[in-house]
């Protein structure tokens, strides 16, 4: 069962470099960071921990996926999407080098490449997702617009809100720069398949924590 | 001239106070640094020695100056230097509040000559008046930086706004920030505590 979304993802409002802004970093501009200050960052051990950052919009931000739904849910759609793609193909919290400033770790991608490549390739290019995917409940909503403006603009042909509090995956498709151009949402009865693997189907519900789980975090 | 000076009797312990939230940092939360990083990140050259301050752990940029603000910060510069003495002055200098605080205040006026503090940064038990010129930055001078300089036990912080034209006076720091607050028009004027006989003319501080 589909349902069209009331809007997709809209814009967000870019600055004259072609940044969007985070919240209040318009009152309280944060120092930018690219990505290789960020790897260099790491090499010195000033970003410890750093599987708990990623680089949005040249800002570190903190993931802020301790909660047992998120961490549950990522666990769920890693097993739906390795049993398609294979344990190569499929990446957890894993960054993407989208641009110098932008390299969010999708909560979990499907890759064209094997994972070991990446062992020697480095960081993988927008062109090597297939597929994205990212978890969201209450408190991670208001990075979704920019991600997934991002996500788009880089051509990732595919990427899937899986929508925690409202127990619904969201999917956009036809990446454009201003945007995916389709859009749809999958209720939790509903089943899912990716563009990747146009055969395979996943139920929605398969994803989701159970419903009376739902106030846990 | 210099009037004696007075410092905070005691220091509020900062470690057991909650931590002062920026604008939607609890929603998206950024990596927390400390001065020691900072300092680091400069050593490596990731970090620019100037032109950010570091505010409960977050590098913000420092907004560009303008014309406006060059002009307004020379004029309490003035003004100050003619009641406490040019020498207790200090202007756009990093002032080390605790390890994950370093804001660059617009102007200080120190409890000692600034030759006292040639090898030992001054800190807030240092500074007897502080001011913020705002414009841009005014709600956050008002709340983030307010709540900071209350914390540290600066007596007394200015904020001359020159978006609305008027010196923001507030006084009785506490852990929950200044408990007293004036607003004085460009007709009024200040008689700051650390010098009870002067006076200055708000409109010499505003543009």
């Amino acid at each position: 069962m589909t349902v069209s979304l009331e809007r997709p993802l809209p814009k967000p409002a870019l600055t004259k470099k072609g940044m969007a802004v985070l919240p209040d970093s318009a009152t309280m501009p944060r120092k930018l960071w690219t990505w290789d200050e960020c790897r260099q960052l790491m090499d010195l051990g000033l970003l410890e921990e750093s599987s708990r950052y990623e680089l949005l919009e040249g800002e570190i931000v903190d993931k802020m996926w301790f909660n047992e739904p998120h961490v549950y849910v990522t666990s769920r759609i890693h097993r739906a999407l390795l049993a398609i793609f294979g344990f190569d193909h499929v990446r957890v919290a894993a960054p993407v080098a989208l641009a110098p400033r932008n390299a969010p770790e999708p909560d979990v991608a499907v890759m064209t490449r094997a994972a070991e490549e990446y062992l020697y390739i480095g960081t993988p290019p927008p062109s090597d997702v297939r597929l994205a995917v990212e978890v969201a409940d209450a408190t991670l909503s208001s990075d979704r617009a920019i991600k997934g403006f991002r996500y788009s603009e880089a051509g990732i042909p595919e990427y899937w809100i899986v929508n925690i509090p409202q127990r619904q995956l969201e999917l956009f498709r036809q990446p454009a720069p201003d945007g995916y151009a389709e859009w749809q949402t999958v209720a939790e009865d509903g089943l899912v398949s990716p563009l990747a693997a146009p055969e395979a189907q996943i139920a929605v519900a398969d994803l989701l924590p159970l419903a009376s789980a739902k106030g846990a975090s | 001239m210099a009037q004696t000076m007075e410092r905070p009797v005691t220091q509020p312990p900062m470690q057991t106070l909650p931590p002062i939230i920026l604008p939607d940092s609890a929603a998206m939360p950024r990596k927390q640094w400390t001065r020691a990083e900072c300092k680091k990140l400069i050593e490596c050259g990731l970090l620019e020695e100037t032109g950010w301050e570091l505010i409960e752990g977050e590098i913000i940029r420092k907004m560009g100056q303008g014309r406006r603000r060059i002009f307004v910060c020379m004029r309490i510069i003035k003004a100050l230097a003619a009641v406490f003495g040019f020498d207790f002055l200090q202007s756009q200098s990093s002032l080390p509040v605790n390890d994950i605080n370093e804001p660059e205040p617009d102007a200080v006026v120190l409890a000692e000559t600034l030759e006292h503090y040639l090898d030992v940064e001054p800190g807030p038990e240092d500074v007897r008046l502080l001011v913020e010129v705002s414009d841009s930055t005014l709600r956050t001078d008002q709340t983030v930086k307010m709540r900071l300089y209350a914390r540290g036990g600066v007596p007394e912080y200015w904020i001359v706004n020159i978006r609305e034209l008027v010196l923001e006076v507030y006084r009785q720091p506490s852990p929950e920030g200044y408990t007293e607050k004036i607003i004085i028009g460009k007709d009024g004027s200040i008689t700051p505590p650390a010098a009870s006989q002067a006076q200055i003319k708000v409109g010499d501080l505003l543009p």
